[in-house]
């Protein structure tokens, strides 16, 4: 009986993860501080921040060796702060020196119809009267917002010319550790708003081009420490 | 004991096995392109229309289940009859009488449109029907309690189950069910088609002859045979309602260039359709025979090329447009009865 039950187990497991046996965590930080929902951070200019929704895509995850690619991994992946699950991609074992991806959907994608999964709308990353994914959203609110609230909305995405927002990342993996950690630190988006100008981009155009282009800067893949 | 067990496995192995290959595949229905028509664009490869898929998505569109309070359909706004708009409403309204910014498009020959929305803004048949399901002023509801509530019902279930094979409800079944229901919505049996295919017995007459000439040269570059439309954008120098600030395109892709565009719309079975243009202004099609005749502001910044010269039609001329354009109705769409409320 025990046995039988150990190889559905293990059968599930195969089926389930299939080769992946290694993982990718991302980190979400603030000023280098763990970034936690709905924590109040105050700088040292005395500004303070509070965070309601981190959920980003990412998407195109590709693994290099020496400058040449050993595998693309097609799926897209909806990262999200408040559902600790969504923070982990798992990975095929194999030896890579370097990664890239996309932050957000592709055009293609985007005007492929409905999609299932990550890419199902009702994640709320899903734009229906333009029809396009939000590559990116931060919301909260903070005392340098312009609102009455004092809220700050984010949703960035857009994929027609000329106000694409999908941007790349590269990050040289020099590291063997198990699962792999790449921090996503905020506080360099957050420091390039302008929030007297907008505390609020909700749509595709010019001002979210401009504050994805800060976005790739936000992710880091800390070395060996030993 | 252990031969026990794995017999049991065995067999729920194998009704499972039966089961799944008395689960009878949906029965897929060809979807026919017109002769001397364009490929449609719509990808059906990722959505094959089945029988069962269409009369799914057919009672899905009749069926005020999608609105908050279950008191609007799609068909609410988009009734048979007269082309699938809304008629004799400048704009239409969604619950508890909530009024919307824009009339009503027809849903004809969606197959062949590459946007939707009079701003383009939706680039895919198949997520258009979210609109209106999130839209405050139409349904203004979520797609969590669609979804919820089609999959308590006694019904639903088992015909998502016929069409798609699960009785599982999600976005993505309930959107392609739609599709499959809308880009089923082909209109090509008028009078002008008849005559085009040499229909026997078949001719205009001498008045929609003429109508017909003038038509080719002073709206058919927009209004492209045999959709009659060439699914671009255009500003026909409409003034700007200032209550509704409607800007168009411009709205969706920032452009100033877009300003004040909107959506080319089909004309077929415009002799129904009414009222007309993107903010429903006009009640009677002579209006707008007026308007594109006289009425346009020649110098207006954002004015179509193709439009700034007046036709001036004289009297005779502008019946003579009417009669052609009326031979665009295609009565045996309108009262289809395949397309109509599922009893």
């Amino acid at each position: 009986m025990k046995i039988l039950l150990l190889i559905v187990t293990l059968l599930f497991q195969v089926f389930i993860f299939g080769q992946e046996n290694s993982r990718l965590q991302l980190t979400p930080l603030f000023n280098g501080l763990p970034l936690e929902l709905d924590k109040n951070y105050i700088l040292d200019d005395s500004s303070w921040y509070k965070f309601s929704t981190c959920r980003f895509y990412l998407s195109n995850l590709s693994f290099f060796k020496e400058g040449k690619l050993k595998e693309l991994d097609n799926e897209a992946y909806l990262i999200d702060l408040e559902e600790p699950t969504r923070l982990f991609i798992g990975i095929k074992n194999m030896q890579f020196d370097q990664i890239s991806f996309s932050i957000g959907i592709d055009s293609t994608t985007n005007v492929a119809g409905i999609l299932d999964g990550a890419l199902d709308p009702i994640n709320g990353m899903y734009w229906a009267w333009n029809s396009g994914y939000i590559n990116f959203k931060l919301e909260g609110t903070s005392s340098q917002s312009t609102e009455k609230n004092k809220s700050f909305e984010f949703h960035l995405g857009g994929y027609l010319a000329p106000y694409q927002t999908i941007q790349t990342v590269n990050l040289p993996i020099q590291t063997n550790s198990d699962p792999i950690i790449i921090h996503v630190d905020i506080y360099a988006f957050i420091r390039s708003i302008d929030f007297k100008k907008s505390s609020n981009v909700m749509i595709p155009g010019l001002n979210a081009v401009k504050l994805s282009s800060v976005l790739p800067s936000i992710f880091s893949v800390l070395p060996n420490e030993n | 004991m252990k031969i026990n067990i794995l017999f049991f496995f065995f067999c729920i192995f194998s009704i499972g096995l039966i089961s799944f290959s008395i689960q009878s595949d949906p029965e897929l229905i060809e979807f026919v392109v017109p002769k001397k028509w364009p490929k449609p664009v719509y990808n059906f490869a990722k959505n094959p229309v089945s029988e069962e898929g269409f009369q799914l998505g057919r009672k899905l569109f009749y069926d005020p289940i999608l609105s908050r309070d279950s008191t609007i359909s799609c068909a609410s706004c988009h009734l048979q009859y007269t082309g699938f708009t809304h008629v004799d409403h400048a704009v239409s309204h969604g619950i508890e009488g909530r009024k919307g910014t824009r009339n009503s498009p027809v849903l004809i020959n969606l197959a062949w449109n590459s946007t939707f929305h009079w701003d383009g803004g939706v680039n895919n048949l198949e997520v258009q029907g979210i609109n209106p399901i999130k839209h405050p002023a139409e349904m203004d509801n979520t797609l969590e309690e669609v979804i919820h509530r089609l999959s308590i019902s006694e019904t639903y279930p088992a015909l998502f189950k016929k069409a798609f094979g699960s009785t599982e409800i999600n976005t993505s079944t309930i959107m392609k069910a739609l599709t499959q229901y809308t880009v089923s919505l082909v209109s090509s049996n008028s009078k002008y088609d008849q005559v085009q295919r040499k229909e026997k017995g078949i001719v205009f007459t001498d008045q929609e002859k003429r109508g017909l000439i003038l038509f080719q040269a002073h709206c058919a570059s927009c209004h492209k045979e045999p959709l009659f439309t060439n699914s671009f954008f255009a500003s026909n120098g409409l003034k700007i309602d200032s209550l509704l600030n409607d800007v168009g395109r411009y709205s969706i892709t920032q452009q100033p260039k877009d300003s004040m565009q909107f959506k080319i719309p089909t004309l077929r079975n415009i002799e129904f359709t009414f009222p007309y243009m993107h903010d429903g202004r006009f009640r009677k099609l002579k209006d707008v025979i007026n308007y594109y005749s006289e009425g346009i502001n020649t110098k207006d910044r954002h004015l179509s090329s193709q439009l700034n010269k007046s036709m001036n039609f004289n009297e005779m001329q502008k019946k003579d447009l009417l009669a052609f354009l009326y031979t665009l109705t295609d009565k045996s769409f309108l009262y289809n009865k395949r397309f109509s409320f599922p009893k």
